[in-house]
């Protein structure tokens, strides 16, 4: 419980980081590496909950949107290939961290991403750090 | 009941709400992601705390300057604010792929698509989406957003490029520009004269073909609140 609790902290932070950084022009994508990382820790009703509560925040429009389906479909990847993975969960997170922001980045704008590395790879710089603290925290958390 | 079964009930709880949320309440979320998001002022060099802060005293005559030069075009302007629809932001594109914000009024409010958003009496954007209370507006800082420019007061045809480091290109090469000369619409569909911004550096084209002018604007977008949207394109 206490773990679950913990996370749900470390979801709001990564709300207040992602629209903080947002606000000075800088992108990176705290919620999604948060939700990945969860997904290596939790089951699939807690990992639903928190996505459920991502998209709660960061959905933009009455409608529901592309964005917000991928949003949600990569942690749920990343929840399904983890029990197959024979990989440490820690080098899984970054892995899935890498290669879900890639897919994000090129399913929602491609056109985007090819004439913007340089933002992605800050990006990815960002949420590969946020993804390390939130796996060390929770899974250091897991283990007492 | 034991803590894990207890857990959980209350999970499952938060779950189902969460999805009506979702689904019939989202402006619950924008007002939640309101909260989290820091508030600045909108408009560069607004009174305030600061107000004797000789950057934001430098800034203030900056943009007497640019309101000098743009009485230069005010004839041109709409005058009318009738036709003009008031709006809230209610909330951003929450990625960095696109520059986009949900405003307050939609069809049942008489908004119609490719219409014209202002803010301070500039261009800011034009409807792309509607819905019936909300409408999407495509900011000059999508970098989806193109359209045909003037510049400065000897109306020097460009087309308007935005995107991170929004610019004007395909200016001709004898166009005499300098900074600070104002950039105004003349597209299609919206009210003809309606200022962006200004030109902030100017350089040549790669190909060498064609001047191209950095724009920029002032506002912060991040902090714009209220827009005006026109009623007719």
């Amino acid at each position: 419980m206490m773990r679950f609790l913990l996370a749900c902290l470390f979801l709001a932070l990564a709300f207040v980081l992602q629209f903080w950084f947002a606000s000075i022009g800088i992108s990176i994508n705290f919620i999604f590496t948060a939700l990945i990382a969860f997904a290596f820790l939790f089951d699939f009703w807690d990992v639903l909950f928190f996505i459920l509560a991502a998209i709660f925040v960061v959905n933009w429009q009455p409608a529901m949107s592309w964005e917000m389906f991928i949003l949600a479909a990569i942690p749920f990847a990343a929840y399904l290939l983890h029990n197959y993975s024979t990989w440490e969960a820690w080098v899984a997170n970054l892995a899935c961290i890498v290669i879900g922001l890639l897919i994000l980045y090129i399913a929602i704008a491609p056109r985007f991403f090819t004439a913007n590395l340089g933002v992605f790879f800050v990006d990815l710089f960002g949420c590969l750090i946020f993804g390390s603290i939130v796996f060390g925290a929770l899974n250091r958390r897991e283990g007492r | 009941m034991t803590p894990r079964r207890s857990h959980r009930w209350i999970l499952g709880i938060l779950i189902i709400f969460l999805v009506a949320a979702i689904l019939f309440a989202p402006s619950y979320g924008w007002k939640l992601r309101d909260l989290v998001s820091p508030r600045e002022n909108a408009v560069a060099g607004q009174t305030g705390p600061n107000a004797d802060d000789p950057n934001l005293v430098a800034e203030n005559d900056a943009l007497k300057a640019q309101l000098a030069t743009y009485q230069t075009i005010s004839a041109e302007l709409p005058n009318d604010n009738s036709h003009y629809i008031r709006a809230m932001v209610y909330s951003r594109y929450p990625f960095n792929f696109k520059n986009q914000i949900l405003v307050s009024a939609g069809a049942q409010d008489g908004v119609s698509s490719g219409t014209a958003v202002l803010f301070q009496g500039m261009l800011l954007g034009r409807i792309i989406q509607i819905f019936p209370h909300e409408a999407i507006v495509q900011t000059v800082l999508d970098s989806g957003f193109e359209m045909p420019v003037r510049v400065s007061s000897s109306g020097y045809d460009g087309l308007f490029m935005g995107g991170a480091s929004p610019k004007v290109g395909s200016i001709a090469k004898t166009a005499a520009l300098q900074t600070g000369d104002v950039v105004y619409a003349a597209a299609s569909g919206l009210p003809y004269g309606l200022p962006l911004g200004t030109v902030t550096a100017t350089s040549t084209s790669a190909d060498s073909l064609f001047t191209e002018a950095a724009i920029g604007f002032p506002y912060d977008m991040n902090a714009v609140q209220t827009v005006l949207i026109a009623q007719t394109p």
